[in-house]
């Protein structure tokens, strides 16, 4: 949305609505970051006319280009002032997608008045303070804006599944090079396969034959298996909140595949036998339990192969891949997706994956569920290293996303997107 | 009213109805695709493949999630858009959830059609009937709000809550047409009421029909699937139902095939003898002060009418309110046995289905197996007759000569 020419960047000394909301919209597409009702004190506002103008941008997107705009003031180098005001005009340009109220005109305080009703002769949605927006309506006009810069950019080749694997180096022969495989949850997994081939070891090699090595799943907390589960199931596209996605598995009475990892060791159990199935239990030490079954030193074990976000990081891919559902074909979305994850995962320093506590309401569920996994891989005849007790633990994380950290991250993959931030870091003092 | 369209007019014109939900629109739009053929060749487009597809272009143009449909929607506005932008006579696209559309997806609608002239066309239903339909929608699309409650909520001037927010973004009439018609001559824009019960059924086709410079007479409007609305009982049985199938139990296309279509649509909705859904007394006189505003509204922004704007006040209530909150528990258990024997029905019918199938499929895979066989014994016989060929003279001379007949 390009606004009106010749619109100055303060209200006039008396100033109808229209006025005084294009001359805020100018203040903030020139970087301004000063809040409407602050804007507007020390002028005489109208009490008559009206309260839509033509070409005023919905209160959600005055208030988002007010947020990028402080948070790049916060950053050590400001953003280019013609990169700042194109990326101002594509959100005020931005319908607010999805469901929820349209846009919101912003409060004028001339007319501010009290109703116990919606009160006839009133139409529209209701005016709003913009700093009063509920995150939720700034999220979902984010979401539509970062949908739009990923498809204007196109999409990212696939990287590899996994590190090169079974493959040893070239020097390998001159020392024993041990073939495993590693499954379960991924944060664990990719710490074992990250610190193995670092040290020499990838993952691989054959199933079967004098040659064939030990199969180590890797189980961690319960809340961890499902906060990594629904990671995945939004990764692949899918718009379920935490907490819904939680509560349907308790309605379905089961776990999830990707959670059910005593399913994972039986599976594994019946093509190499139990003896060969060694469960791991604890992410966090599974590199130096692995290396120790194998009698080899773990390398220093950067997680390099795959990303793995954050939940508030994955419920900014949750509420983007909402709109690129709508927008562009599934095997398009995927690959915009993978865009979005290499511009949230460069935005943290290293990622500390999961975090996430199953709703309190279904605490009980939970802990019946782990003590059904530990019980059964406590009875599969498999090597434990490790406490199952684990798999009981409560996370230390929030029981959904925070509203105000998945908006940080929004605006830091904006900003990016927008090429107004080189990285998606957490600006300081620009919290909602 | 003056049709839009007409031997006369020769221009491209499109008519575009944005709404509003439970006005009637399926039933004008049912009429609009089964004689979508014929129409074309009166010179009038109806640009749909699928009775869904101007669905899917709205949820295409809004960006709306809807169950796992929109994935389907991708590109579908656009498609319409070229359609009618390559037509050239009179197009017609229609679909109530347009109602909900922001200005900026007005904006980018209106100039998807490029130079054809657009006119909206807005039908609009009084609301002593449209709150209750909506509710009962809200209930068809798995919400497990109660009736005061969601009354509540449509009426707290926030509206931030999700039930009230779509409420009034597909029904305040005066605001639907502030958002799409701002940029249309007032002319151009086209009032439709819906006619009081007790009218002629035809009288609401009539005036669809009317608008679009067709003879009403002429289309068989026995075709239209209309959208039915439920009674009390029958609407707190799916709520109940609701609290149980939510939250994963029961997938999205399984509700809308069982629940919505087969029990809400197909069973329950053709149970008239219930009682029906109104407004409490305390919130009809509010209704009636909201629909005096738009009545004004409308008025003085000079568009067209059809019909009558003394439609959209509500009418005195001709019965008791029946509370849905405090439902007759006979009459709920009764519409519970109702719903348990069709869908016994159902499971038996997918039954015999699969029966049937699984019998047919056996029988392919045994006259597969046999042919296999036959084809088995016939190549290890070739096979036979080569190997031996190497140790034989006459079969070896027989062999070459079958070779030079195939050309090989």
């Amino acid at each position: 949305m390009t606004l009106p020419p010749g619109v100055p960047s303060a209200p006039g000394p008396s100033a109808g609505y229209p006025e005084a909301a294009l001359a805020w919209a100018r203040h903030l597409r020139g970087g301004g970051s000063t809040p409407w009702l602050e804007f507007l004190a020390g002028h005489r506002l109208e009490e008559q006319g009206p309260r839509v103008g033509a070409g005023v941008p919905g209160a959600a997107q005055l208030e988002l280009v007010r947020l990028l705009a402080a948070r790049a003031h916060a950053l050590a180098s400001p953003p280019d002032p013609d990169r700042f005001t194109s990326l101002a005009d594509d959100v005020f340009g931005r319908a607010v997608a999805g469901r929820g109220l349209g846009d919101r005109p912003l409060l004028w305080p001339p007319h501010r008045t009290a109703h116990h009703t919606v009160a006839p002769g009133r139409h529209g949605a209701p005016p709003i303070d913009p700093a009063a927006l509920p995150v939720g309506e700034l999220l979902r006009t984010a979401a539509g804006v970062v949908a739009d810069q990923l498809v204007a950019r196109g999409t990212v080749p696939r990287p590899p599944v996994h590190p090169p694997r079974g493959r040893p180096r070239a020097w390998a022969p001159l020392r024993r090079v041990r073939r495993y495989r590693v499954v379960g949850v991924p944060s664990g997994v990719e710490r074992v396969r990250a610190a193995l081939a670092a040290a020499g070891h990838p993952d691989g090699g054959p199933l079967g034959g004098r040659h064939a090595g030990p199969v180590f799943v890797v189980v961690d907390t319960l809340d961890e298996l499902l906060a990594q589960a629904w990671a995945a199931r939004v990764r692949q596209g899918a718009r379920t909140r935490w907490r819904t996605y939680v509560g349907g598995w308790v309605a379905r009475g089961g776990l999830p595949r990707a959670a059910a990892v005593d399913d994972l060791a039986a599976r594994w159990a019946q093509r190499v036998g139990a003896e060969r199935v060694h469960v791991v239990a604890g992410a966090a030490d599974a590199a130096r339990s692995v290396a120790a079954v194998l009698g080899v030193p773990p390398g220093p074990g950067a997680m390099a192969s795959v990303i793995l976000l954050r939940p508030a990081q994955t419920d900014v891919v949750r509420r983007v891949n909402a709109v690129l559902r709508v927008r562009v074909t599934t095997d398009h979305r995927r690959a915009l997706d993978r865009r979005l994850v290499t511009v949230l995962a460069a935005g943290g320093p290293v990622p500390a994956p999961g975090g996430l506590q199953v709703p309190h309401r279904h605490r009980s569920w939970a802990a019946d569920a782990a003590e059904r996994l530990a019980d059964r891989l406590a009875a599969g005849g498999y090597p434990v290293h490790g406490d199952l007790g684990v798999l009981r633990r409560p996370a230390h994380g929030p029981v959904a996303p925070l509203a105000s950290e998945v908006l940080e991250e929004m605006l830091g993959a904006l900003s990016v997107l927008g090429g107004v931030a080189a990285q998606a870091h957490a600006a300081p003092g620009v919290r909602r | 009213m003056t049709a839009v369209t007409g031997p006369e007019r020769s221009t491209r014109r499109l008519l575009l109805h944005v709404g509003t939900p439970k006005s009637g629109t399926s039933f004008i739009q049912t009429v609009l695709f089964s004689h979508r053929e014929a129409l074309a060749a009166q010179g009038l487009l109806y640009p749909a493949d699928r009775f869904d597809e101007q669905f899917l272009a709205a949820l295409d143009l809004m960006e709306l999630p809807w169950g796992g449909l929109e994935q389907q929607a991708v590109g579908a506005w656009d498609r319409v858009a070229a359609r009618v932008r390559a037509w050239p006579g009179t197009s017609v696209v229609s679909h109530e959830v347009l109602a909900r559309a922001s200005r900026a997806q007005v904006a980018t609608a209106l100039e998807s059609f490029g130079d054809v002239e657009v006119h909206l066309v807005l039908s609009a239903r009084d609301l002593a009937r449209q709150i209750p339909a909506e509710w009962q929608e809200n209930v068809k699309h798995r919400r497990t709000v109660g009736y005061r409650e969601f009354l509540d909520r449509i009426r707290d001037p926030d509206r931030t809550d999700d039930v009230a927010s779509w409420f009034w973004a597909v029904q305040e009439v005066p605001d639907i047409l502030d958002r799409w018609g701002a940029g249309l001559p007032a002319a151009h824009v086209h009032v439709v009421t819906v006619p009081q019960p007790g009218s002629s059924p035809t009288l609401l086709w009539e005036r669809f029909a009317g608008l679009l410079g067709l003879d009403p007479d002429a289309w068989d409007t026995r075709v239209s699937r209309v959208n039915p609305s439920l009674g009390v009982p029958e609407t707190v049985f799916l709520r109940m139902l609701n609290h149980r199938v939510n939250g994963g139990v029961l997938a999205g296309r399984h509700y809308r095939e069982f629940v919505r279509e087969v029990l809400a649509h197909r069973t329950l909705s053709q149970r008239t003898g219930s009682p029906r859904l109104g407004l409490p007394p305390d919130v009809r006189g509010w209704a009636a002060d909201v629909a005096e505003s738009w009545v004004a509204a409308i008025r003085q922004r000079g568009y067209d009418v059809v019909g009558d704007l003394d439609e959209l006040r509500p009418a005195p209530a001709d019965r008791p309110f029946t509370d849905p909150d405090a439902a007759d528990t006979e009459q709920v258990l009764d519409v519970a046995v109702h719903s348990t024997v069709t869908l016994l029905q159902q499971a038996a019918s997918l039954r015999d289905t699969a029966d049937g199938l699984r019998a047919e499929l056996a029988t392919a895979l045994e006259e597969r197996d046999q042919a296999r066989r036959e084809a088995g014994i016939w190549l290890r016989a070739k096979r036979k007759v080569v190997r031996d060929a190497d140790h034989n003279a006459v079969l070896r001379a027989g062999l070459a000569g079958y070779r030079r007949l195939r050309g090989r």
